[in-house]
C-alpha cells in the first residue's frame, strides 16, 4: 500500500498560529504539586534525550560493545517509562514536558 | 494604563498599522533612534478563554504588520508601564534593531515541524532494539529534512535545525517574493509510512536573529 502523501502546508498566516500557554510552569497555591513536578520531569527528560543521542553517538562510532548498546538501551528505555509514569501521576502528557525560557525558547528543541 | 507592545520595526519602512489593536483599542507608534514601535492600551486578563482570544488578536496585527515590513515581534503578552519605559528599550537595543532590521528587511521564514511515530512498544523487546529503533528515527528525520532541503536550495537564504526526541525543526530563511515558490515546492514533496511535515509560515525571521552584530 502506497502510504505516501504530500507535505501538510497551513495557510500561511500568523493569526492561524496555536497560542502557546502549555509551557509555563503554574505555581498557583492549588498546582503547586504538578507545577514542580513538571519542570524536574522536564529536567529529566533533557538528560534523558542528551543520553539518548550520547549513546547512539558512541553506537555508531563502534565505541560500544554488543552487551553495553544492550546495557545503555535498557536503561534509557526504563527511564523513560518511569517519567511517563511519573507524569502521568501528575497529569501531564508527554507534550507537556517542556519549559518555555522567554526569549530562549522552549527547553526542549 | 499599561501598554501592550506587538513589534518593532525601521522607522523608514512603509507601514500602515490596524486601526484596531487587543480589546478595541487604537493602535499608536512610538518612534526613537530610527526605530518605530507598536503599542496600545491594555487591560490585564485572567480568563484563559479570554488570554486565547486576546493573543490571537495580537496574532492578527502583526499578520498584518508582517505582510507590509520586517518585524521583531514582542511575545505575548509585553505590558510596559508607559512610553518611555519603550523608549528607552529602543534606545539602548537600537543598534540590534536596526543591524537586523535592515539584514532581514526582505525575508520571512518558514517552519517545517517533522515527527517520526514512535515505535510499537512490542517491538522493543531488547535494550538495543530500543537505542538501534531510536537510531532509525533519528536517520529518518535527518534524510527527511536533507531531502527538503535540498528541495528548496535555490530559494534559501539560511537554514537552522532543531533535534529533539522524535522530532526535527527546520527553520527556513527565504526572500518575501519566494514565499509563493516555497509553499508550491513543499506542497509537491512526498512524505512516507511514519513520517509527518506539518509546514507553518511566513513568520518574522526571529531565529535568525543576532543578538550581539
Amino acid at each position: 500500500m502506497d502510504k505516501s502523501s504530500g507535505l501538510h502546508v497551513e495557510s500561511p498566516k500568523l493569526s492561524e498560529a496555536p497560542v502557546q500557554d502549555a509551557g509555563r510552569i503554574d505555581c498557583t497555591p492549588e498546582t503547586i504539586e504538578q507545577g514542580l513536578a513538571k519542570l524536574v520531569l522536564s529536567l529529566i527528560e533533557l538528560l534523558r534525550q542528551l543520553l539518548e543521542r550520547q549513546a547512539i553517538r558512541r553506537m555508531e562510532g563502534g565505541s560500544l560493545s554488543e552487551a553495553q548498546v544492550e546495557e545503555m538501551g535498557k536503561a534509557l528505555m526504563t527511564l523513560e517509562a518511569k517519567i511517563r509514569e511519573l507524569a502521568d501521576h501528575f497529569g501531564l502528557t508527554p507534550a507537556e514536558l517542556n519549559l518555555d525560557l522567554g526569549p530562549l525558547g522552549n527547553l526542549l528543541e | 494604563m499599561p501598554l501592550l507592545a506587538y513589534c518593532i520595526a525601521e522607522a523608514g519602512a512603509k507601514i500602515e498599522a490596524p486601526s484596531c489593536g487587543v480589546q478595541g483599542k487604537r493602535i499608536e507608534t512610538i518612534s526613537e533612534s530610527g526605530l518605530i514601535s507598536f503599542v496600545s492600551e491594555y487591560h490585564r486578563q485572567a480568563d484563559r478563554d479570554q488570554i486565547r482570544s486576546t493573543a490571537l488578536e495580537f496574532n492578527r496585527v502583526l499578520d498584518d504588520l508582517l505582510r507590509q515590513a520586517a518585524i521583531a515581534p514582542f511575545r505575548f503578552p509585553t505590558v510596559i508601564a508607559d512610553q518611555s519605559e519603550l523608549r528607552q528599550f529602543l534606545r539602548q537595543h537600537a543598534r540590534e534593531y536596526l543591524e537586523n532590521l535592515h539584514r532581514l528587511r526582505d525575508a520571512v521564514q518558514m517552519e517545517i515541524n517533522l515527527t517520526v511515530d514512535e515505535p510499537c512498544e512490542t517491538a522493543q523487546v531488547s535494550g538495543a532494539g530500543y537505542l538501534r529503533a531510536r537510531q532509525t528515527r533519528h536517520r529518518r528525520l535527518a534524510d527527511a529534512a536533507g531531502t527538503i532541503r535540498k528541495v528548496l536550495a535555490p530559494s534559501v537564504r539560511d537554514w537552522h535545525e532543531h533535534v529533539s526526541s522524535g522530532r526535527t525543526r527546520c527553520y527556513v530563511l527565504i526572500s518575501r517574493d519566494a514565499i509563493q515558490t516555497v509553499l508550491e515546492q513543499l506542497q509537491g514533496l512526498k512524505i512516507t509510512g511514519d513520517l509527518h511535515a506539518r509546514v507553518t509560515g511566513p513568520w518574522p525571521a526571529t531565529e535568525f536573529w543576532t543578538q550581539n552584530p
